[in-house]
């Protein structure tokens, strides 16, 4: 008799502590519902699609992100209109690529108080694009700048960087969900550090091969996993010119490149020729600036890195 | 009309004063008080019109003994049954000549100023010729035409009484005969008794009756 | 209308200037003192709360008043500027959000307010129709600034050269008026609204021409040094920014070394409030001012001499007075004859009392009337009027 009711105490007291525990995990998630519930989610603007990506993995349900360029546009030199424009106006927060992308930003009347620069952590290691063509008023007048690369997010620990500062404007933005971006921010970190590792050895194996780049786009990459890249202008979509040819041709001579990397598939006059007249592969690596048709950012760097490995092999 | 019995007058400030034993005047009649310069003439026009009260004696005006009326009750018998015309007019500037006739009707409740009094106004202007004046300002107006409107002002209640000073001692001869004509005109139709002051020894014929003031028993420096 | 009443109308009619310039005294001295408070507390009620709206200004080391004047009232004294970096900084304080400011230009008499987005919701500003500026070179309007200019939504402003005789000076900018705000009673009202970018293009640290780069530019171009092209004075530059030019404008320099007359911070609370007035208190080549003490100093001034002009006007007033009683006696003294022949011929005292008695009561009746309209006037219209004479 007493030790059918210790036996029955026991599981008694086991079930208590188990509705306990489930209470305490439904009281969480209740918090965290009437966290957002009581002042919403924080409207984020971005102005590219990684940024965007970073910010949802980051916010969570914390977070309203919305990228409004449409899919068949470059977000670089989208121009919005202004009924975008006054959608950019209402945001809690705004998050900007820098290093001059999205020029449409410098011409706008954003808030700047609602502005992150999220390069703007590291702006020393920023690129100057090669090759631009600049002009000055007058032999002593004002000189424009040079255009500086933008494909940040092609660098993975630069892409860090930019999540960084990501997870840092929310958390000031809503300093009592910090604990729950810091989270979403570790995971994040760990896949592009992994990312990170997967392009650094695809990118080893190219070791001393050179690349060309059929767009110039791929500076950060270059940069980071030590490829010895230059670039032409040829578009995924369009026959390059007889120029263009002739600027490949120049380009072979002085050093021959057996690879290309495209934004998009090329066109198959265009691979076929690439390969026939001056064997070069042409291999996808998709900057992955606008939202993809499928999956995300990370699957498609997954894939531009499996790509780069299977030419390597 | 007029009864006067055992009348005494002096002003408080000064050495005139004025005692008439009797002294009356019948209705309907045309009567001229006569005299030289303060003998009293004025001041007995104003005790008939009852704007001065004796010291002593009683003043009877048209059956009212005046001088048992309170003020109210005086100005009441005066605005109603004595027409007053002056020597120098004493129209109101700042009033028409169709005003300065109404005026009488304006400045006494006793009087309402109803729709054919100014019937009445402009018929009185019509007869004594300036009709055509009615909507001006007496400064436009010459002497004789003032004196006019002046009686008109003094006869629109058709007082039965009619006491004028010196109604033409401001008139050139032309104007001066023209007024006293309308004057009396007006009686001789209206049956109302007029008495009027003055010093005009030419004008004398026309009143049926002339009181002559030294025979009074005035005393002050021309008595 | 009763019969004294009427005669007494005619009696002012006939004697209307005097009348008139009678009231007109009485009016003005009953007026001056009350509509001068009115206006004077007023004025500063107005001046105050929006210096009390504004927490603090950051701008060059100078006259906080002219600092103070130009941000908040756009007076035409232009202070010396501070660089847009001081905008950032502040911002990096994480202390308080900065709005910064540039008044300089106008548009004729209109000031052109260059300043951030942040600005509209600062100071409560609605929309009327149309929507704020979102790219270089639009505007929005005050309301009183869309009367005086006359223009609505989707017309153009033109901003005005800063001299007439500056030919080689700003160029004027033609900008389309994308919005017109609700009338808020501030100076507000009067200001044309852009980004503060856009003042910056008409200063004309920003412009827009053709690429230099292209075959077509070639009549522009004084030379080449490698991957530089050095443009000639030929070079046209667009004055208005549109939708197809819009990508040709750039700024040359370091848009941080822009020009802002004033930043406006908005501290996030008393202690931020503290903590940032104590890191410019040096104040060597920035100063930090508190508008609403600005305001208050200037306005105590304009209190104190408020109290000698009311003591001045009130003893001109008793003279008047005392004149005004005089001319009124003599008045009655002339109308005696008038009173006589009116109690003659059987006019009652009350009805004389009346109608000497009126010319008074009527003229203080309508010094009275008038000075109390004069003075709703002030209190309803006084404060837009002193701003407009004062200029500010």
């Amino acid at each position: 008799m007493n030790a059918r009711l210790v036996v029955l105490g026991g599981w008694f007291l086991l079930g208590l502590a188990a509705c306990g525990g489930e209470d305490a995990a439904d009281d969480e998630t209740a918090g965290r519902e009437t966290d957002v519930a009581a002042s919403g989610p924080i409207v984020v603007y971005t102005v590219n699609y990684p940024l965007a990506y970073f910010a949802e993995r980051i916010g969570g349900f914390d977070v309203d992100v919305r990228f409004p360029v449409p899919a068949d546009e470059d977000p670089a030199y989208w121009n919005p209109t202004a009924e975008k424009i006054a959608a950019f106006q209402s945001a809690d927060i705004v998050f900007l690529n820098g290093a001059g992308y999205a020029g449409w930003t410098e011409k706008a009347s954003l808030p700047r108080s609602k502005l992150v620069n999220t390069s703007a952590g590291y702006s020393d290691r920023l690129i100057e694009a090669d090759e631009s063509l600049v002009h000055a008023h007058g032999p002593e007048g004002e000189h424009e700048h040079g255009t500086l690369a933008f494909t940040t997010w092609l660098d993975p620990t630069m892409a860090i960087d930019q999540a960084r500062a990501i997870r840092d404007a929310l958390a000031a933005q809503r300093p009592e969900a910090e604990a729950r971006f810091d989270a979403a921010f570790t995971e994040l970190e760990s896949d592009l550090t992994e990312l990170d590792a997967e392009l650094m050895a695809a990118a080893s194996a190219l070791e001393g091969t050179p690349v060309i780049g059929s767009h110039p786009v791929y500076q950060y990459l270059a940069s980071r996993y030590g490829i010895d890249l230059r670039s032409v202008h040829f578009e995924p979509d369009e026959a390059p010119s007889d120029a263009g040819w002739q600027e490949l041709r120049e380009m072979q001579q002085e050093r021959a490149a057996p690879v290309m990397l495209w934004e998009a598939e090329p066109m198959p006059a265009t691979r076929g020729r690439l390969a026939q007249e001056f064997e070069i592969t042409s291999i996808v690596f998709s900057p992955c600036a606008n939202t993809p048709d499928v999956d995300d950012y990370m699957s498609v760097m997954r894939a531009n890195a499996q790509r780069l490995s299977a030419i390597a092999d | 009309m007029i009864g006067i019995r055992d009348l005494e007058f002096a002003y408080s400030d000064s050495d005139f004063r004025l005692r008439i034993a009797e002294l009356s005047v019948a209705p309907a009649t045309t009567t001229a008080f006569i005299g030289p310069s303060g003998s009293g003439k004025t001041t007995l026009l104003n005790l008939i019109a009852g704007i001065l009260l004796p010291d002593r004696g009683t003043v009877e005006t048209n059956g009212t003994v005046v001088t048992g009326l309170s003020d109210r009750e005086r100005r009441a018998f005066r605005v109603e049954g004595v027409g007053l015309v002056f020597q120098e007019f004493e129209l109101l500037e700042y009033l028409t000549v169709l005003d300065n006739i109404l005026l009488p009707y304006r400045i006494n409740p006793v009087l309402r100023l109803e729709p054919d009094v100014r019937d009445r106004a402009a018929g009185l202007a019509e007869r004594v010729g300036i009709a055509d004046k009615l909507d001006r300002l007496p400064r436009r107006l010459s002497q004789g035409e003032r004196q006019r409107a002046a009686v008109c002002r003094a006869v629109l209640t058709d007082p039965p009484l009619l006491l004028t000073d010196e109604p033409t001692g401001n008139l050139d001869p032309v104007n001066r005969e023209k007024v006293l004509d309308i004057l009396f005109d007006y009686v001789h139709e209206s049956g109302t008794t007029l008495v009027s002051v003055t010093h005009d020894h030419e004008i004398l014929e026309r009143f049926e009756d002339v009181v002559d003031f030294r025979s009074f028993h005035a005393f002050g420096p021309s008595a | 209308m009763s019969g004294t009443s009427y005669l007494a109308w005619r009696y002012l009619v006939f004697h209307r200037w005097k009348t008139a310039v009678l009231v007109t005294a009485l009016t003005l001295i009953l007026f001056l003192p009350i509509g001068l408070r009115v206006l004077v507390r007023q004025s500063s009620e107005q001046l105050t709360s929006r210096a009390e709206a504004t927490p603090l200004l950051v701008g060059a080391p100078g006259s906080p008043t002219e600092l103070v004047l130009n941000s908040l009232y756009f007076g035409s004294d232009v202070p010396a500027t501070i660089p847009y970096t001081e905008s950032e900084l502040v911002a990096g304080t994480g202390l308080a959000t900065p709005i910064p400011l540039y008044v300089r230009y106008r548009v004729r008499d209109q000031p052109i307010v260059g300043t951030t987005p942040e600005y509209y919701g600062f100071r409560g500003l609605e929309l009327a129709n149309g929507r704020l500026p979102a790219i270089l070179g639009e505007a929005v309007l005050g309301a009183a600034a869309a009367r005086a200019l006359d223009v609505g939504v989707g017309e153009h402003v033109i901003s005005s050269p800063e001299s007439v005789f500056d030919i080689a000076g700003v160029y004027p900018l033609r900008m389309q008026v994308t919005g017109i705000l609700e009338f808020s009673d501030t100076p507000d009202d009067d200001a044309v609204l852009v980004d503060i970018k856009t003042a910056w293009v008409i200063e004309g640290l920003g412009h827009g021409h053709q690429d230099l780069a292209r075959p077509e530019a070639a009549a522009g171009v004084l030379r080449r040094e490698g991957n530089v092209v050095i443009g000639n004075a030929s070079v046209m530059q667009y004055n208005e920014i549109t939708p197809e030019n819009i990508d040709s404008f750039h700024f040359h320099g370091d848009p941080s070394a822009f020009p802002a007359t004033a930043v406006i911070a908005v501290p996030t609370d008393d202690k931020a409030s503290a903590l940032l007035q104590g890191r410019y208190q040096d104040g060597a080549s920035i100063q930090i001012v508190r508008p609403d003490a600005v305001m208050a100093e200037l306005l105590g001034t304009v209190f104190t001499v408020e109290r000698y002009v009311v003591a001045g006007a009130a003893i001109v007033g008793l003279a008047t007075l005392a004149t005004t009683l005089l001319v009124f006696l003599l008045s009655l003294r002339q109308r005696s004859r008038e009173r006589e022949t009116l109690s003659k011929i059987g006019g009652s005292p009350g009805a004389i009392t009346a109608l000497m008695g009126s010319e008074i009561v009527f003229v203080l009746a309508l010094s009275l009337t008038l000075a109390a309209l004069l003075t709703w006037l002030a209190s309803r219209y006084g404060a837009e009027a002193a701003r407009a004479v004062v200029g500010l």
